[in-house]
Formats: C-alpha cells, structure tokens, sequence
C-alpha cells in the first residue's frame, strides 16, 4: 500500500500525463459530533452528498437526474454537489480514488472499465442494500443477475437498460421495391445493391467509433453459438474459431460488396445517426437512446428489426439485436459506504426506483429498464419507435451477446481503432482477426 | 601585502555566498517540481503498475525489453520520426520567408500579421472540432472536391490509413506556421533596414536576402524557434492526435506521444506507459543537442 502510494504522489508530481482528466474535487463533507454525555463518538448523517455521473446535462435524462435532485435535498435537506463528465468517467473515478477524494456515488454503466472496482476494493457491494431497503421488488432479477459478479456480489444498483435494433427506413427500402426489412445477408446484400443504384447509401454506421465496433461484433457473432462469443470476446482466439472466422468472413463480404456507406471508417455515430435522420441512408445499427433524437417525421416511416442472418449456418434463429441492463447504475464507493453517509445514499438511491421517477426515466430514455413496476413504457407512449419496441419487437429479434462487459478492461479504445480499420476497403479477414486477437 | 584583486574577489564569494540563501528555496522549489517529475518517470517505469488505483510492483527494465517487441510501439517511433522529418523542415522554411515579408512591413501587412496569428488564439478543442468538420466524410473538404468533379479523390481524411496521419500534420503545420512567422518576424525587425538596403543595392532579390543575410543573423534564433517546435511535436502533438483521430485506425496516426497518454489513460499500463515516456525524452535530448549543434552561431 505504501508503495502505491509512493507512487501516486510520484505521478501526482510529474504532470507527466496530459491534461483533461482531471480529478474532480468532490467534497465528502460529514458532520461527527461528539457526545458530551459519553466519550463515544455518535455519528450523525453527512450533510453533503457527493455523485460523479456521466449522464449529461440538458438531455432528457439529464433534467431527471436535475430534478431527483431537486427533490432529495428538499426530502432530505443535504446538498448534492454533482460531477457530470463524458466517456473517460472511470479514468476520473479511479484518479480521484487514488487523489482520496471520490464521489460517494457514481452513476455508469456496466463496462470492462467498471467491472473491475469492486475486486479492486474502490466500490462496495450493494447485495445487502437492494434486501435491505426493500428494493429487491423494484430491480428486475435478470438485470440483477448481469450486475453480479463472479463471486456472488452485485456491484451496483442495476438502473438503465436498452434496446439495439437495426433501423429501416422503409420509405427509402419502398422506393426500391422492397417492402420489408431484410432477413438474411443475401437480401440484405440485394437491398444494398439496389439501393445504390438508385443513389441512395445502404447501411450507414459509425465505423468510427464504438458503433461500428458493436456491429462487427455483432456481425462476427452471426455463427456463434452463445458460449462461444462469451469465450472469445473474453479471452481471444478470433483467428482459431471457425465460427468467429465464418463470421469475419461475412463482414468483409458485406463491406466488400458495398452494403456499408462509403467511407464508413470515418463516420461516428453522431454522423450515422444525422445521415439516417435526414434520409441519407436506409439503414443503421443504433440504440434505443437514439429515439428521443430522432425527427418525429421520420419515425413513422422507420421500423426497428434485427439483423439479418446468414442464409445458412447462423447460430440464431432470428435477426439479432442487442439489449443489456448495464446502460447505468449506481456504484456506491467507499466514502458512500461510511456511516455518516449511508442514510443520505439509500435516500438517494431509493428515489430513483420510485415510480414517478422510474416512469420519467422511462420516458427519458425509450428504453425498457432495469426496475419493475413502474414502467412508462407499458402506457402513454408518444413516440412511435418506442412503440414498436414495447409491441412486437422482442418477438421479432433474438439477443446476441453484449461484448462490453465481457471485454478485458482498457481494451476497447485499442479494439476499436482496429475495427475502424476493418471498415476501411483492402482489410483482410485474417489481418483483421490477427490485428484484434493481438489486443488481448 | 594583500593583493587587491584577490581581496575583491573574497568579497564577491562572501556576498554570493549570503545571497546564497536567497536562492536557495527557488532552487528547492524548482527541483522538486521540475527535477522530481522526471525522476519520478524514470522511476515509474521500472514498475508494473495497471492503473492508478491498483498495486504496483518494481520489475526492473521488463518494459524496456517489452518495447522492443512491441510492434505498436515501433510503428508510433515510425509515425514519430516522419512527423518531424515532415513538419519541421516545412514549418521553419515557410515561415521564416513569411517573417522576412513582414518585416519588410508591405501593404496590409498588420491585417496579415492578425491572420496569420490567429489560429495561435484558437483553443485545441475549438480547433479540433473545426477540423473533425471540415475533413468529415461529408465535410467541407469532401464536399468541395465533389462540386468541382474531383469526387473520386474524396476520402475519410481522418479515418483512411492513407491519410489520417498526413492530415494531422497538416493541422498541425496550418497552426504552427503562422505563429512562427510571427516570431521570425519579432526577430528580424530587430534586424536594421540599411542591411537589406545596401544587398538590395547590391543586386541581391528577395531569395538572396531571405538566405543569405536574414538567416544567418538570426541563426541562434531560429535554433531556438527550431527547437520549441521540435519539443512541441515530440511531446505536444498528442492533444491533437486524441482529439482527431485517437491515434487510429488502427494504429496509423499513433505517435510516442500519444502512445505514452494512449498505454496510461486507456489500456491502464502506467509503468509500460513512462517507459514510452523515457525513451520519448531520451529522443527529444538527443534532439535538442543535434539542433544546438547545427544552428550553433558560426564563429
């Protein structure tokens, strides 16, 4: 320990690192008393909350988070001082631990970066806390099960969850002659023959960034069967599984044979979603956080399947999809779980799975979620796409497997600069297998 | 009898000796944040070490030898040198002609002196936004090669392996060009008129001016200039590589640099990470040292 923190302060010192991932200085003021009647310390609760969450300021789920605040301080009159940053929120969780000043709740999701906290002792396990505050009811046990680890501990309060369809602007497929989503890769590869010919871009995605990495992985799991693709995105071996291989195979085919948009190595799914949303390209791989943003026009002519399969050989049944309950969750660290705090976090926490809160996060977010029992998702719906999500589409997908949290941690910046280069034209399926079965 | 000139020179010690203290506590000051990062670089690499919140042990040179069978290491040591063997020798020429026109104060030559600094008053972000824009795979770039029939040529400039790391450089060269010219131009204003005056007089044109006479007055200075360009390359470009391309695809536009925040910050190699840093700082040494040498002031 004394020599972790030898180094900390030697790396504290050097301003070697660039900036930008600053530690935030988040306050963990408490308030201990001392009995005047008994030498015994009473602890009374902490009149500060502090959360680091990468839930952004002026999104729908941001005004939720603004307005749970609201009320926990008027419920609870502590003060909540909010850290909201972007992708790098476990480097800034994790500098902050080493700097003695984290949050006492961190509000993420469930990746190859956040899976390791709790073995690593900067995260406390919550199993006790969902039985103990009665919230065993509110969290659904499948979300629970994703959320627990290896050993039995639940790592954190399951909270967000989604839906990954394959979009289809049917106006755009219409036009073509074709009037419904494809269902395997040789329609698909026939759509996007004829939709170029008409000038339209087939299937657009973010090649860029970690949409296009989901939809390789997705693509190159299409003859996996399920414990499989647990076992190679866990450990490698892309080049050694026939299957992950066949689908490797499968994925420059469509590449090749021009079924992405061109130049799909450059776009980012900002720019994915901005070509769908304005009809530039009849199709794209998005999640359901996509649907709040998406134009109400356009809604109406999109319907949300999976991906097609293979003609032959496919490890599924049906198109695949994704969905996950690791889109966000409540990780309580340390500082969270001192006594002084504890009333203040359960309180916090607590609100969150109430159903007025439930329901507006719902609504927020289009997406099916980790909680029970209060879902606006079964009534009051506006928006078309989420819809479709709650009426038929399950029964039209299957679920391939989410790799994130199966992803050695640190390892998706490296994997997806390589599959940005499997998007790009001339990758072979081997220089692809090896460029990524090298990351591990 | 007491020599004068040595009793003079006792009181000068005696006085530096007081005055000692007086500088004492800078020099501790400085030491220890200055002189201790590095040492503490140094140190650090000798350790394994994943990520800040985890254990580290001591392992020696491990990292060292790690990196000589490193094949992303030694493509980064690649990009790096073609970075400097591109960006310097275009930067320093380009803008020490830009400084010498400015000196000689043309027409309109404070608007151009506000253009050509501008892009030094452009934060990195705002300038990496700008520039994710413009070479877009619909950007402004893609877009104006499409308007005038060169569509063929268009590419995802900052996603193509092609391209990608020339792109960074060109960013880089677009931002570092007009604020050298800027100082170039400090410098040669200090120069007096009637030396260009009496070439010109002379028969010498502008070519033989820039080259002949303004060089090699400022020579030391441009030795300078030449350096703080070379340390910003080497140990600054890593911002913009982060912000345009994350070093990517694949590894293609990775430099030491950027290896070195790349191994710390995303794959959580801490030790592994400032071993990068120290052979990045031993390159950079043996840099300044060789353009000491070459832009050293003949005698």
């Amino acid at each position: 320990m004394r020599a972790r923190l030898g180094a900390v302060a030697a790396i504290a010192l050097s301003g070697l690192f660039l900036g930008g991932c600053s530690s935030p200085q988040l306050s963990n003021e408490s308030v201990e008393t001392e009995s005047s009647e008994s030498s015994k310390p009473s602890v009374v609760t902490a009149t500060t909350l502090s959360i680091l969450s990468n839930v952004q300021a002026g999104t729908p789920a941001g005004d939720v988070l603004d307005a749970v605040i609201a009320t926990f301080e008027v419920n609870t009159g502590a003060k909540v001082e909010l850290v909201q940053v972007g992708e790098d929120i476990p480097i800034i969780y994790e500098t902050s631990v080493a700097g003695g000043k984290e949050a006492d709740i961190v509000m993420v999701n469930l990746t190859s970066n956040t899976k390791p906290w709790l073995g690593q002792g900067i995260s406390v396990p919550v199993t006790d806390f969902i039985k103990d505050w009665n919230l065993t009811d509110s969290i659904l046990p499948a979300a629970v099960e994703i959320w627990t680890d290896s050993e039995g501990r639940v790592q954190g309060f399951p909270y967000s969850g989604f839906v990954w369809p394959v979009w289809y602007n049917m106006e755009l497929l219409n036009s073509v002659g074709v009037d419904a989503p494809p269902s395997t890769m040789l329609e698909l590869l026939y759509v996007a023959r004829e939709l170029r010919e008409k000038g339209i871009a087939p299937f657009v995605i973010g090649g860029n960034d970690w949409s296009g990495q989901k939809l390789f992985l997705q693509i190159i799991q299409s003859y996996m069967p399920t414990e499989e693709a647990v076992d190679v995105f866990s450990t490698g071996g892309y080049c050694a599984s026939a299957n992950a291989m066949k689908g490797i195979n499968l994925f420059v085919q469509l590449r090749d044979e021009g079924v992405f948009i061109d130049d799909a190595e450059g776009y980012t799914a900002a720019q994915m979603n901005a070509s769908f949303f304005e009809g530039r390209a009849a199709m794209m791989s998005a999640g359901s956080w996509a649907m709040g943003a998406s134009p109400e026009d356009l809604r109406e002519n999109v319907v949300l399947g999976g991906l097609p399969l293979p003609s032959a050989g496919s490890a599924f049944s049906k198109p695949t999809a994704y969905q996950g309950y690791t889109g966000g969750g409540f990780f309580v660290s340390n500082n969270g779980a001192a006594e002084e705090k504890m009333p203040l976090v359960k309180e916090f926490v607590s609100l969150w799975y109430s159903p007025e809160v439930a329901s507006s996060w719902a609504a927020a977010t289009n997406a099916p979620n980790a909680f029970l029992g209060a879902s606006s998702l079964d009534g009051g719906i506006t928006n078309t796409l989420t819809k479709q999500v709650v009426e038929n589409f399950y029964d039209r997908v299957e679920f391939a497997v989410m790799p994130d949290p199966l992803l050695p941690g640190g390892m998706a910046p490296e994997m997806i600069r390589q599959t940005s280069l499997a998007y790009a034209p001339g990758s072979s399926s081997t220089a692809i297998c090896e460029a990524i079965d090298g990351l591990y | 009898m007491i020599d004068t000139s040595s009793r003079h020179s006792l009181g000068v010690r005696r006085e530096n000796t007081k005055l000692s203290f007086l500088w004492l506590p800078a020099v501790f000051w400085y030491t220890f944040f200055t002189v201790g990062p590095l040492l503490a670089m140094f140190y650090i690499s000798l350790l394994e070490w994943p990520g800040l919140i985890a254990e580290n042990s001591f392992v020696g040179l491990s990292n060292f030898e790690k990196l000589a069978s490193d094949d992303v290491f030694w493509q980064a040591f690649r990009n790096s040198l073609i970075q400097i063997a591109v960006v310097l020798p275009i930067l320093l020429p380009t803008s020490f002609m830009l400084g010498y026109y400015l000196s000689q104060k043309p027409p309109g030559h404070r608007l151009l002196r506000v253009i050509l600094f501008t892009p030094a008053l452009i934060s990195l972000s705002a300038k990496s936004t700008m520039f994710l824009a413009i070479f877009a795979p619909l950007g402004l770039i893609n877009s104006s090669l499409e308007l005038v029939g060169l569509g063929a040529l268009s590419t995802p400039w900052l996603a193509s392996s092609s391209t990608a790391f020339g792109t960074v450089m060109a960013v880089e060269l677009w931002g570092g060009i007009g604020f050298t010219a800027i100082l170039f131009a400090a410098r040669l204003s200090g120069v007096t008129p009637d030396v260009f005056e009496a070439a010109a007089l002379d028969g010498a044109g502008h070519w033989k001016r820039i080259w002949a006479i303004a060089f090699p007055i400022c020579r030391e200075y441009v030795g300078v200039i030449a350096m703080l360009q070379f340390i910003w390359v080497m140990f600054g470009s890593a911002g913009l590589i982060l912000l345009l391309t994350r070093g990517g695809p694949g590894n293609y536009s990775t430099n030491l640099s950027f290896l070195v925040y790349d191994t710390a910050f995303s794959q959580q190699q801490i030790g592994y990470s400032q071993a990068i840093a120290v052979v990045l700082f031993a390159i950079v040494l043996a840099g300044i040292a060789l353009i000491r040498f070459s832009f050293r002031a003949k005698e």
